[in-house]
């Protein structure tokens, strides 16, 4: 059987001289496909793949960007993708793969799609209603299958997630028919979108995930908004003499794309449109939502939304669905006057969804705004502590989660938390944009006008909706929030993705503003004492943009990869060996990724991967309580000493008690429950470098003899056979059964305890 | 005190011998083999027995359920032994690398009859600390919840009867093992029965576990 392997790097056959596409006369898409797949067999493609485009994107360069989704007989291929380009001139030059070779899979006859479902919802919890799940069959590499996740839980203890965790033993195939799901639930919190592959043969879940990304005839309205002020708003008259609706025709000229293939929402149209959640029971309303209606083109009157107290339909409803509506409007401006994206979220003109006044499941205000590229449709909160989250800044941040689903698509690991920062970063210039430029022309100021506001308000996120003006999030220094770290380390992809973004929104920063020589200041770097001069805001979002549109292939890119496709950006806009390039370079090297310019490597300290771990993040060591396990030996790179100095921490979480840590060895004390420790090894040499790693200790006393042995899997596998003869108490808590997390964590703490 | 004599007195002997035989100090023969007899049991006994693919220097013991018709969901042991003498040896993994410290005999399964649909996973875990061995394979039986969904439970998920070889061990031979008796003590063995969940006590069942005797030469 052919080996799965993913494609990074071209052969020579491509990466040399650019070869000229012939075709004259064809759309630069279609010349562009031509010659790639011309070239699959030199990509490790077979007869049975293809590639089919995405919407073309052309830089200010004249240079045309196109992503492709790999298939296989004619299904897409998870992770699949390849990025292709052509220059000013017409010219492939060398595209970026991301490819799933080796695939051979058989035609097969797979389960019906309605029992796809029934899984799928036997999983889901037992809570709200759920949305209608559309299937589509795809190829699923069987390495992504599976993982357990965790969460900081409400105490602040690292805890495993069950509700985006698979725990099942990896299949020994490479690839399997699979169906990809999307479901929508309400849930306590709020909605959920849940991500799905289920196995087309069996019906085994193969892996999930959270869907979610949070943030939390055309005619002009005149909107009073919350936190804009009185605002000239595109809506359009449904029809003559009848009435206007929250619906920007002239923007997004392409209908709802309808990703599940529901026809959700039936009475959508071309436009994109700022509307009502309404969670009346099917199939009353099956679309879930209601259209802002209203005669005289004015809306709002721009008051404060107060959850339980207002009609989300009355005017301060409105008001609330006036800010989304103008923010997405400005954002989308923003994107296609100074960034040359014309076509919004999609590159096409598809027309998304705005749902304001969206509820927490148990009746109170949701205090968060995310996007769903699963339902190409972005949600917003009215806040429990906060007012309504439509203001300008997380509005522009959820519409940009919406163009990266259509760029690098960054996801997983250390993608997440870059995905985070880019939003925050399109969100900061939408401000200096709008702010300082009033929305108008090709470039982003570096100062505002109208309002004129400080670097420090400008530079952070979420301070319009706070009663009290306190940012969420502080790109300029992240750990002013008190969680986020203000540099990189190995293990950055353990914290949260709303705080691994810190380093990447502060390398932008640098970027843009440069950095202080001052160490007292709020802008200096540890890592780069001297500072640097920054390139302001107009160059640095185009380096930054440009990077993600055209260099970024894989979506699990990480802090390093960026920095590379960061460089390659600034050399391809302006020149290699120019001070732009050396900014990256710096501006990376201050949040303590790769060398500065013309410096030397820093040392490095980077923990191997634990073979087996049943975790997404797959370093993470699972032990057994009070059994001592050896913990990975991390890389010490460029340092004449590599030697690390152990301690337990190193993450914004709590570290429970009773963990002992000695010379690399780890023994978990008995737990009631599973718990992360976070353990740090820092560089003898430079200990501000340093890795951290998570070691999840377990009970695994099953039957509770006092010791660990085989017969305690029997014992776990017993209370998994649904009669909860054993509740496993030292798993899961007492009341619970247990499920196949527990039993992957077991054979994995058992493996590492036991079998030197 | 009669041992500290004994031991205090073991080099002045030896260095006599060595005087006299003008020679380096002799060293007990090493064990060359490993025999092993089977344990005399009932058709209702568990046992371990000698596996005929065992060789002089690597015996092989297949842990062997009952042949009265009882079936089982799986079963599990620790061993101990002394590990000066011999160690426990390996077995292929599901992947073929000599990882585990016992090798499947196929009772259970965890594909049905038409290879197509899993199953509960079926539980392997091996390992050694010291001179303890830990072993065990179990059905995850899931076919209550499987029924639950789809009207039907899975063939395969059923409880087995364990007459034939549930899993292989395998004790290998120490250069410097000296003839003799070497001790296997089973610490604890476990298995599911197939009622579990309707029988009173709920809880896995203690095998008595019939052990042969391993002697070196």
């Amino acid at each position: 059987m052919a080996k799965n392997r993913r494609l990074h790097a071209l052969p020579l056959l491509l990466t040399g001289t650019c070869l000229l596409v012939a075709g004259e006369g064809s759309s630069p898409t279609a010349r562009l496909t031509q010659a790639l797949r011309a070239q699959a067999p030199a990509m490790g493609l077979g007869m049975l793949d293809g590639l089919r485009p995405g919407a073309p994107f052309r830089d200010r360069a004249g240079a045309t960007h196109v992503r492709y989704q790999q298939t296989y007989r004619g299904v897409d291929v998870y992770e699949g993708v390849l990025l292709g380009h052509l220059d000013a001139a017409g010219r492939m030059a060398a595209p970026d793969p991301a490819l799933q070779t080796g695939i051979d899979l058989a035609p097969a006859t797979l389960l019906p799609e309605d029992r796809i479902r029934s899984i799928v919802a036997r999983d889901l919890p037992a809570e709200g209603r759920t949305w209608p799940m559309a299937c589509k069959v795809i190829v699923f590499p069987t390495r992504f299958q599976g993982g357990i996740t965790w969460r900081r839980d409400a105490r602040g203890y690292l805890k495993v997630d069950p509700r985006f965790s698979v725990g099942t033993p990896r299949r020994p195939e490479e690839y399997r028919w699979a169906y990809r799901v999307s479901a929508m639930q309400a849930v306590a919190g709020g909605l959920q979108a849940t991500e799905y592959v289920v196995d087309g043969l069996s019906g085994e879940i193969l892996r999930k995930w959270d869907g979610f990304q949070h943030g939390s005839a055309s005619a002009q309205g005149t909107g009073y908004s919350q936190y804009n002020g009185t605002v000239a708003i595109d809506t359009t008259q449904e029809a003559e003499g009848g009435p206007y609706s929250l619906r920007d025709s002239l923007r997004a000229t392409k209908p709802y794309p309808d990703p599940q293939g529901t026809g959700w929402p039936e009475w959508g149209g071309v436009g994109f449109q700022t509307v009502a959640l309404d969670l009346s029971p099917l199939p009353a309303n099956p679309s879930g939502t209601l259209p802002y209606l209203e005669a005289q083109n004015v809306w709002g009157d721009g008051g404060r939304f107060h959850w339980g107290l207002d009609d989300p339909m009355g005017v301060r409803g409105e008001t609330a669905a006036v800010d989304a509506h103008f923010a997405l409007g400005r954002t989308w401006d923003y994107y296609a006057d100074v960034l040359g994206r014309t076509g919004g979220i999609d590159g096409e003109g598809g027309s998304p969804i705005s749902i304001v006044h969206m509820p927490d499941a148990d009746g109170s205000a949701w205090d968060n705004a995310s996007w769903s590229p699963a339902w190409f449709v972005m949600m917003y909160g009215d806040g429990a502590a906060n007012g309504s989250l439509t203001c300008l800044d997380i509005a522009a941040h959820e519409m940009s989660h919406g163009v990266m689903s259509y760029t690098a698509g960054l996801n997983t690991g250390e993608a997440q938390g870059l995905n985070e920062a880019n939003s925050d970063i399109h969100a900061t210039m939408v401000k200096f944009y709008l702010w300082g430029a009033g929305g108008k022309g090709a470039v982003v100021p570096d100062a505002t006008t109208d309002p004129v506001l400080p670097d420090a308000e400008l530079w952070s996120l979420g301070a319009q909706a706070s009663p009290t003006g306190t940012p969420t999030r502080w790109l300029y220094r992240p750990s002013k929030d008190g969680l986020s770290p203000d540099a990189w380390f190995d293990g950055i992809a353990l914290e949260d993705p709303h705080f691994s973004m810190g380093p990447a929104s502060r390398a932008f920063y640098f970027l843009s503003r440069g950095a202080s020589a001052d160490p007292a200041q709020d802008t200096a770097s540890a890592y780069l004492p001297a500072g640097m001069a920054g390139l302001g805001n107009d160059k640095a979002i185009r380096i930054w943009y440009h990077g993600m549109a055209t260099k970024v292939a894989d979506p699990h890119t990480d802090y390093r990869g960026l920095r590379v496709a960061m460089v390659a950006a600034a050399e391809e806009l302006y020149g290699a060996g120019g001070p732009e390039a050396a900014a990256v370079r710096n501006a990376f090297a201050a949040i303590n990724v790769g060398a500065p310019q013309g410096g030397k490597e820093p040392v490095q300290v980077v923990f191997p991967e634990v073979p087996h771990s049943p975790f997404v993040y797959p370093k993470v060591l699972v032990a057994p309580a009070l059994e001592p396990v050896k913990l990975p030996v991390p890389r010490v790179a460029n340092a004449a000493d590599t030697g690390v100095e152990w301690s337990l921490g190193g993450l914004n979480v709590l570290v429970a008690s009773g963990g002992h840590l000695q010379d690399g060895w780890f023994t978990a004390p008995m737990v009631s429950e599973g718990y992360g420790w976070p353990v740090k090894a820092a560089s003898h040499e430079d200990p501000r470098r340093f890795a951290v790693d998570m070691v999840f200790g377990v009970g695994m006393d099953c039957d509770s003899d006092t010791e660990t042995d085989a017969c305690d899997l029997g014992a776990l596998a017993l209370a998994n056979g649904g009669v909860n003869v054993y509740p496993a108490a030292n798993l899961y808590g007492s009341a619970r059964g247990v499920d196949d997390i527990c039993l992957e964590l077991f054979l994995e703490g058992f493996r590492n305890a036991f079998n030197p | 005190m009669k041992r500290l004599s004994l031991l205090l007195a073991f080099p002045v002997l030896a260095l006599v011998l060595g005087c006299t035989a003008g020679n380096s100090t002799p060293q007990a023969p090493a064990a060359q083999a490993m025999t092993y007899t089977d344990p005399v049991t009932t058709p209702s006994d568990w046992k371990l027995v000698k596996d005929p693919s065992s060789t002089p220097t690597r015996l092989v013991l297949d842990l062997v359920g009952p042949s009265d018709g009882t079936r089982y969901r799986g079963a599990g042991f620790t061993l101990r032994t002394d590990t000066t003498q011999v160690h426990y040896g390996r077995f292929p993994d599901y992947l073929g690398n000599p990882t585990a410290y016992h090798g499947d005999g196929g009772v259970f399964l965890d594909r049905d009859a038409t290879g197509s649909w899993d199953v509960a996973p079926r539980l392997q875990a091996s390992g050694i600390k010291g001179d303890r061995l830990m072993v065990g394979i179990f059905q995850d039986t899931d076919d209550q919840a499987w029924s639950l969904a789809w009207g039907s439970p899975i063939d395969g998920a059923k409880a087995r009867t364990c007459s034939t070889v549930v899993l292989r061990i395998a004790l290998e031979l120490d250069a410097s093992a000296h003839p003799g008796t070497v001790a296997l003590e089973l610490l604890k063995a476990r298995a599911i029965p197939e009622n579990v969940g309707t029988v009173v006590d709920r809880k896995m069942v203690a095998i008595p576990v019939k052990v042969g005797v391993l002697d070196l030469k």
